[in-house]
């Protein structure tokens, strides 16, 4: 009798417990709020040092602090007994000396910054280097010249925080809820009268899970990617780089009598212009870099100024020069992009590897660059001010540039003042290729002097407040905006280069399309799904803005694939190929690309089109990467890798005390204890217990 | 398998192919024949095997010992030293620990 009681009594145990494993899921997610959207800071290495932040292997977890005053730093430095914290700042306590005090303390298990946009924006934010891309470009050629001997650094609000190795997570939440949630989880668990009344008490905590594989640096990193064990290869770091794009104004071949229009298989020296903007940016958050004055402005003014010079010049006419636009990724990482041109140029393999039995453009050599302009770090300037031009050197053919820009430029009402030729020059791609070939008559037009006017280089900041961009979507265009400016800017360009191309001033009447600049200002700075790119053929982006970091190589970035084939829509010639014959040959025909073009530009009922275009893309991998046994701690090219996580996500939740913490694991270890009592005395007693009948 | 119902002819079959297998650098085979037959080689009274098994659990004993001994030294020189030694140190380790040296 006693025994089928007892049968059934664990029958029911069982039933319970099997009732609460349904219901778990639940209590977990009772338990815990995930904070969604956040975006956590990162580990990245170069052949020396490890940048960036890491959580611990299981994520950090500490009890929320908000920190909106220096005396809510001293409390949780000096008084608070409660730890580990989370401190909870905004981005305008986010400092490097507020981040420093926190690691020193010992207390402080992560940080996280909040801003929901409509709080007042700092005075300045930029995490980068005061002196960005300090010892590469030039400066391995003649020695660094930013910071030293009383010259000024280029980013003076610079705090280098990008560029120091953190002990703890750091997440950015930019949701509004999830913010109200912080605060009032905080008000309602951690504010006492007296930090010893946190002790007994529960408590709301975050916990920050951003683990990072790589350590110590790229060397290490990627030697252990090598490893592999009896069952498995794990990876721990992937380089920096993607894709570079680029186009000439002319086709170039080495067949004679394929479609292009004239010889152009022995270029002279110097007769290939190049306008240069960099594509990518940084910030300290993955997945969320604008970066609309450091690169934005500028890839948009290069797109509009292909588009116009090939409305300028009619496909009937040929020249001896020619124009070659470049986007160049990586540049915020010690130039990858440019370094891997200047490196392909060297061996005579840019844009592609020769092979005589294949149509392609000839090798493109250091010895054919003529007038290089790179726009770097464009804006409006405050009304009555010039844009600048840097160069290293005074030359007649720079001379000649100047003094063409400046004349087009008065047409246009854009001023430009040069700066006095000097060895320090801002960070910008052309510095790789003078470090070459120092007498490339190359100049950087840049809306700042000698320093950045730009207060958020680098920053997730710098967004499209940053230049007070309002799109206009087929309404008049407001004078003073940045449509007009850059519309502006690129007439002075496209005139400029005309001129250098046919060697005479430009008389006819195309001009930039400013409703274009509206819409390339629009797509890369707001809605990446937008019509223009929807036009060119992408339908894997999604209604957001674009993040600028360059991202690792073997994964294609989203804005050089954009940019490319943007270009090709705004320049390219329509075929009447179908889809399907919509691509070259590669193995006949190198020298022109073939894109599947959703519609025309400006005219989205028009049928889809093949267009033939001079873009491509090339290769933005560090020449560190490509050469055998390259030796990473020389610091001659770009050694820079993303270290891998599993996951990157931020909890929030509450945190007993340590009292009932300690009750929990004793009441634990008791029913531990019980059940193996209990489990001996039924086996003890089997015979009685479990007797028939 | 329950040695106390095994005869002795059988325990000496068995104490004896452990003691060979541990040569094929089997140490936790010693560790056990030790363990397992300590009691028939020294607390039991006499019988015929008792004294080959005696020698066995013997040599099985000392074996497990300077094994034991060799591992255990190894192990503090690997932990201490792994990071020192660099590139060797990664190369000798079988699960890299993330995030760290």
């Amino acid at each position: 009798m006693f025994s089928q009681h007892f049968i059934i009594l664990i029958f029911t145990l069982t039933y319970l417990s099997c009732l609460s494993n349904v219901n778990g899921q639940r209590l977990k997610e009772l338990m815990y709020e995930n904070i969604d959207g956040a975006f956590a800071c990162f580990r990245r290495l170069n052949g020396t040092h490890q940048f960036g932040c890491t959580s611990a292997r299981s994520g950090n977890v500490g009890v929320i602090h908000i920190i909106e005053s220096q005396s809510d730093v001293d409390w949780l430095v000096k008084d608070s007994l409660a730890p580990p914290y989370v401190a909870v700042v905004h981005p305008s306590m986010f400092t490097k000396s507020l981040l420093l005090s926190l690691q020193s303390s010992g207390k402080v298990n992560g940080v996280a910054v909040i801003n929901n946009g409509s709080a007042e924006r700092p005075e300045s934010f930029s995490h980068e280097d005061s002196c960005p891309n300090r010892y590469s470009g030039l400066s391995l050629r003649q020695g660094q010249t930013c910071g030293v001997q009383e010259q000024k650094v280029w980013n003076p609000s610079g705090t280098s925080i990008l560029l120091m190795d953190w002990n703890f997570p750091i997440f950015y939440v930019t949701e509004q809820s999830h913010i109200n949630r912080l605060y009032d989880c905080h008000q309602t668990h951690n504010v006492v009268p007296h930090p010893a009344d946190q002790l007994d008490r529960s408590l709301c905590a975050l916990e920050l899970r951003s683990h990072m594989y790589a350590s110590v640096n790229s060397k290490k990193c990627i030697q252990r990617n090598s490893y592999k064990t009896l069952f498995s290869q794990m990876s721990f770091c992937d380089p920096l780089g993607g894709k570079n794009v680029w186009q000439t104004l002319f086709p170039r071949s080495t067949l004679k009598e394929s479609s292009v229009k004239s010889d152009k298989q022995v270029e002279s020296n110097g007769s290939i212009a190049v306008l240069a903007a960099r594509l990518d940016a940084n910030s300290m958050f993955d997945g969320l870099v604008p970066s609309s004055v450091g690169a934005v402005t500028s890839i948009v003014t290069l797109i509009a100024t292909a588009e116009l010079l090939h409305k300028m010049i009619p496909p009937s006419e040929s020249y001896e020069n020619n124009v070659l636009f470049l986007l160049l990724s990586g540049e915020s990482y010690d130039y990858i992009g440019s370094s891997r041109i200047v490196y392909d140029m060297k061996h005579g393999v840019f844009p592609v590897i020769p092979d005589p039995s294949v149509a392609q453009p000839p090798p493109i050599g250091l010895h054919h660059i003529g007038p290089f302009i790179e726009l770097s770090q464009l804006n409006k300037p405050p009304l009555g001010h010039p844009l600048h031009i840097h160069r290293l050197n005074a030359s007649s053919e720079t001379d000649k540039l100047i003094s063409y820009l400046k004349r087009n430029g008065q047409y246009w009402d854009i001023q430009f003042k040069d700066l006095p030729p000097s060895k320090n020059l801002p960070p910008a791609s052309l510095q790789t290729f003078l470090a070459e070939k120092p007498d490339i008559p190359g100049i950087i037009v840049t809306e700042h002097a000698m320093q950045y006017s730009n207060q958020f280089y680098h920053s997730v900041l710098d967004d499209i407040n940053n230049i007070k961009f309002k799109y206009s979507n087929g309404s008049r265009v407001a004078d003073d905006s940045i449509q007009l400016y850059l519309r502006n800017l690129t007439n002075t360009l496209a005139h400029t280069l005309y001129e250098h191309v046919t060697g005479k001033p430009y008389v006819g009447a195309a001009i930039a399309d400013l409703s274009l600049m509206d819409e390339l200002l629009y797509c890369y700075l707001e809605q990446s799904n937008c019509t223009l790119f929807q036009s060119a053929g992408n339908t894997i982006s999604p209604a957001k803005p674009l993040s600028y970091y360059v991202g690792v190589k073997h994964v294609p970035g989203l804005v050089p694939v954009l940019s490319g084939s943007v270009l090709a829509l705004l320049t390219g010639t329509q075929t009447s190929f179908n889809e399907t014959h919509c691509h070259n040959n590669v193995s006949t025909d190198q020298v022109y690309q073939y894109i599947w073009a959703n519609s025309k530009w400006n005219d989205s009922a028009s049928p889809k089109v093949c267009l033939q275009t001079t873009m491509n893309f090339s290769d933005a991998v560090s020449p560190a990467f490509v050469i055998e046994g390259y030796n990473m701690t020389s610091g001659q090219y770009s050694t820079w890798t993303e270290s891998v996580w599993p996951e990157l996500t931020a909890k929030l939740f509450v945190k007993p005390s340590f009292r009932h913490e300690l009750m929990t694991l004793s009441l634990g270890v008791t029913v531990l204890v019980l059940s193996f009592a209990g489990v001996l005395f039924i086996k003890v007693r089997k015979e009685i217990l479990f007797s028939p009948g | 398998m329950d040695l106390s119902k095994v005869k002795d002819d059988r325990k000496l079959e068995i104490c004896r192919l452990y003691y060979k297998g541990g040569f094929a650098f089997l140490p936790f085979l010693w560790a056990v024949n030790f363990v397992w037959f300590y009691r028939d080689a020294f607390q039991r009274p006499a019988f015929e095997e008792q004294k080959q098994i005696k020698r066995y659990v013997i040599f099985s004993g000392i074996g497990a010992l300077i094994w034991s001994i060799a591992l255990t030294t190894w192990i503090v020189i690997f932990q201490k030293y792994r990071v020192d030694w660099g590139t060797v140190g990664d190369e000798l380790t079988f699960l890299i620990p993330s995030g760290s040296l």
